[in-house]
């Protein structure tokens, strides 16, 4: 790539001239080599892979803690784990899959894709991408280190306090889960701030906000909410920390803290935190259905209204975690219509999708069967949620199984469906060859129906009275035919994903060529190569219309103009996408992991002494200044006046 | 394909642009929606566990904190105007202006650190103390924080405007840079007012 190219004759910034933009382009945007090159990469394709690939690897784990807890529970008295190692292995589940798998999981495909749809040529800010997914990296690596030495978090992924306070959990265990969470939401809202940016400031010429894709509205929707809800996560984890390091006591009620103040912070982070995971997928459906039934999605205004009232009701629900905890009858009462009420928005939804369904051209492919099965899965988990939604039956079965079968419906078939319906569908853009199809019919069917066994029947054991956290129960209460039922599905899944990975190393070295458009898609990405090459589009395209391929015109225009021999992108008007400006993104670099390196000693550090704020602090200093310095200075864009 | 017959033609258009054109101008308005949703989370708790005492405050304020904290925010508010004479100086390309309003403006803003270890030094409680001392601290120490870091790259960008070369984009940020300064100072206000002028707090 950096092979010595022939100097062109009189080098104009732009020409005309198809190959030698390419040319231009490819020497201007390639990575650098080696391992320096693989640690300093800041493009979103490839940081969005890193997110995808890590965080599929933290759902294997995941879901190897879950086969774990199901050979557990498999029968009465069994002695697989005792209580102790229980409670750290659902603790790990739980906060792996909420903390490193889901959230990382969709942050990634949006930094992977929303740039490909709005048409640019990388995130507005591919360093702080960069300083994201390492911050991301060194929080999972924290507790999954924890865990192997024997430090894993206990408390479960909410870590209650008092249990998780310094009286009820000493030793290391929930510091090294609460620096976990600091890291972690760290990374999100880095991921948030640079979608949101990028999104308002880079989209193609034409592609004002009402004719943006559904899916890019998802992922605006979703950034906006983790702006604001995991800024309390981050208040939370850092008072817990200070409680348990420095002897704090905002949660210690003997001097004035409270118990309930952790709550009421955990849950206005934790309930947007489920829509968080849950609008990306949506947006994902929405790409789906559109492709596959052949028409655009039916009401792109009410599903737009609806996926912004669901961010803004999201965050008025937090305390329906909390009706067991005895609440004033008004606060009972507001907070039950208020998590009655967001049926409403997501019933329109699922109306407009069922509407599209209704009047398209089926066709069945892969990405459509985890999309319709979506619906039977999620709609299931709605319904549970209508029941415990409803502040008295909820009194009847918090804490049983009941509600973990509730939110595996939901997180499973609200995120899980969806994710894997988009990765049949954008696995061809990202690798540039297709999923086997055969063997994905396998993996869906046998994903389907493990899915069912293993959770259907955890409603019954909760109405039954079986308590969740618990690592065991006794014979005599009979809920072992259905425990041995659960656990049956649970193997099945695991056979499933086994045939999905087989199916993903094959067809990487031997699956179909997929060619640019293997769909006849609508969106930008697939208006360019798969893989797609480090500067994204050969010409940065224009839009006129909402589905940007099915409305371009025969002689749809490209930008011209925009540097090639710098790292230069357009920079658009936020509401119509009026051309503005043309910016310069800086290129590949080490200082976001120096600077990572340094946020992690400081929060690593912190578990043990109070100096590692003033150790991280004078490192972050210094490594935040390499981030800034300029680099050296282009001639014709000085200010009028210098420093003599 | 055949070569697009029709083309967008932007080469004309500048390589920088102040206020919400600027992609920049969004990253730094997210950073503080964050930084106040935190901000505001924090006094909801401290409201919260204000309701918690029968007596409060616990621990009285003494006066000389009280008065303390008066100047800082008087230092706090004048510590603005060289800010926004810098920001000024900035939209027309003057060097000189923008080297005094950064001077000036990080003075200020360590004169509000070093204010504020006096006051800490002073208050008669620690965090460690009761809940009140905890999120008291909390609060008050991680907008310390935002005074010190936003001190330090005003520092920062005044090592960029001596040395040089300027660049054009480096009026952009020393533009974005006096506003976040602005929304340290604006996020003190709500915070001095709740925890000190708090008729409370103040009969204390
Ligand atoms: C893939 C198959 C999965 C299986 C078999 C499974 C199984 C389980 C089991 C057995 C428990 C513990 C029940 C108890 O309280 O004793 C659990 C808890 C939990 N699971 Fe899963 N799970 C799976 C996937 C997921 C996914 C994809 C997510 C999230 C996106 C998830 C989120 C959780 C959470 C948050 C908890 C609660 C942990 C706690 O109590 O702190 N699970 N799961």
């Amino acid at each position: 790539m950096s092979a010595p190219l022939p100097t062109p004759p009189e080098p104009p910034p732009v020409r005309d001239d198809e190959a030698w933009e390419r040319l231009y382009l490819e020497r201007t945007w390639a990575p650098k080599k080696g391992l320096i090159g693989w640690l300093s990469e800041v493009h979103h394709t490839e940081i969005g892979k890193r997110y995808i690939i890590t965080a599929f690897v933290f759902f294997l784990l995941g879901g190897i803690e879950a086969l774990l807890m199901r050979w557990q529970l498999s029968g009465p008295e069994k002695q697989v784990m005792g209580p102790d190692l229980y409670n750290q292995v659902f603790t790990m589940h739980g906060s792996t899959m909420m903390f490193l798998f889901a959230v990382p999981m969709m942050e990634g495909v949006g930094l992977y894709l929303v740039p490909l749809m709005i048409g640019t040529r990388n995130a507005a800010f591919p360093r702080l991408n960069a300083f994201g997914y390492w911050t991301y990296l060194i929080g999972g690596l924290l507790l999954y280190g924890g865990f192997l030495l024997n430090v894993g978090p206990d408390a479960g992924w909410f870590s209650y306090v008092p249990l998780a306070g310094p009286q009820y959990s000493p030793g290391k265990r929930v510091d090294i889960w609460a620096q976990m969470i600091t890291f972690t939401e760290l990374a999100g809202l880095a991921g948030a701030v640079n979608l949101i940016v990028t999104v308002f400031k880079h989209r193609a010429p034409g592609m004002s906000l009402n004719r943006m894709p559904l899916f890019v509205w998802a992922m605006l929707v979703k950034s906006f909410m983790v702006v604001f809800a995991m800024p309390a996560v981050m208040v939370a984890s850092t008072s817990l920390a200070m409680d348990r390091l420095i002897g704090t006591h905002f949660f210690n009620a003997a001097e004035g803290g409270d118990a309930l103040l952790w709550q009421h912070l955990f849950w206005f982070f934790g309930h947007p935190e489920v829509y968080i995971i849950f609008i990306p997928a949506l947006g994902m459906l929405s790409s789906i259905l559109a492709v596959f039934t052949r028409r655009q999605v039916f009401g792109y205004l009410p599903v737009v209204l609806s996926m912004v009232s669901i961010g803004f009701i999201g965050f008025g629900l937090w305390v329906h975690h909390m009706f067991a905890t005895g609440l004033p009858q008004l606060g009972q009462s507001f907070f039950t219509a208020a998590s009655l009420m967001v049926a409403l928005p997501s019933g329109v939804q699922i109306f407009c999708w069922l509407a599209t369904l209704w009047g398209g051209r089926l066709w069945l492919k892969l990405p459509l069967y985890w999309v319709l099965a979506f619906f039977a899965v999620f709609v299931t988990g709605g319904l549970t949620g209508v029941m415990l939604g409803t502040y008295s039956v909820d009194q009847q079965v918090h804490d049983t199984h009941f509600v973990v079968a509730h939110f595996h419906y939901v997180l499973i078939g609200g995120a899980v469906f969806p994710l894997f319906g988009g990765l049949y569908y954008w696995f061809p853009k990202i690798t540039g060859r297709m999923l086997g199809e055969r063997l994905g019919k396998w993996n869906f069917w046998t994903f389907f129906l493990g899915f069912n066994l293993t959770f259907f029947p955890l409603h019954f054991l909760g109405m039954m009275g079986m308590p969740r956290r618990v690592y065991t129960y006794g014979v005599e209460r009979g809920w072992q035919p259905l425990n041995l039922l659960a656990t049956v599905g649970a193997v099945i899944m695991a056979v499933s994903i086994t045939l999905l990975l087989v199916n993903i190393f094959w067809s990487l070295k031997r699956g179909e060529v997929a060619g640019n458009d293997p769909w006849g898609a609508d969106t930008l990405e697939w208006g360019t190569t798969s893989p797609p090459p480090s500067y994204n589009f050969l010409h940065l395209p224009t839009v006129r219309g909402r589905y940007a391929r099915w409305t371009a015109a025969e002689d749809q225009p490209v930008v011209t103009g925009v540097r090639s021999d710098r790292k230069e992108v357009l920079v658009t008007r936020l509401l119509d996408a009026a051309p503005d400006h043309r910016a310069e993104l800086p290129g590949p670099t080490l200082w976001p992991l120096w600077v990572a390196l340094a946020t992690g000693v400081m929060f690593i550090m912190v578990i043990f002494t109070p100096w590692g704020i003033v150790v991280g602090g004078v490192l972050l200093f210094i490594t935040l200044t390499g981030w800034f310095w300029p680099r050296p200075p282009y001639k014709e864009e000085l200010a009028p006046e210098q420093p003599s | 394909m055949s070569p697009p017959r029709r083309t967008l033609d932007v080469s004309h258009l500048p390589t920088f642009a102040f206020g919400h054109r600027d992609p920049l101008w969004w990253g730094v308005t997210g950073l503080m929606a964050i930084e106040s949703t935190a901000f505001v989370l924090m006094l909801a708790s401290y409201f919260y566990i204000r309701g918690n005492y029968a007596h409060f405050p616990p621990t009285a304020l003494p006066f000389y904190v009280k008065v303390v904290a008066a100047v800082i925010t008087g230092v706090m508010l004048l510590s603005a105007v060289p800010i926004h004479y810098a920001n000024r100086a900035a939209l027309k390309g003057r060097l000189r202006g923008m080297r005094w309003g950064l001077a000036l403006g990080s003075l200020l803003g360590f004169v509000v650190v070093a204010l504020r270890i006096v006051e800490f030094l002073w208050i008669g409680f620690r965090w460690d103390t009761h809940a009140y001392g905890s999120i008291f601290w909390f609060i008050v120490g991680m907008h310390t924080v935002h005074t010190l870091s936003g001190s330090l790259e005003d520092l920062l960008l005044l090592g960029v405007l001596f040395k040089g070369p300027v660049e054009e984009k480096h009026l952009v940020d020393v533009h974005t840079n006096g506003r976040y300064w602005f929304f340290v100072v604006a996020s003190w206000l709500p915070i001095y007012v709740i925890l000190y002028l708090d008729p409370a707090v103040l009969a204390s």
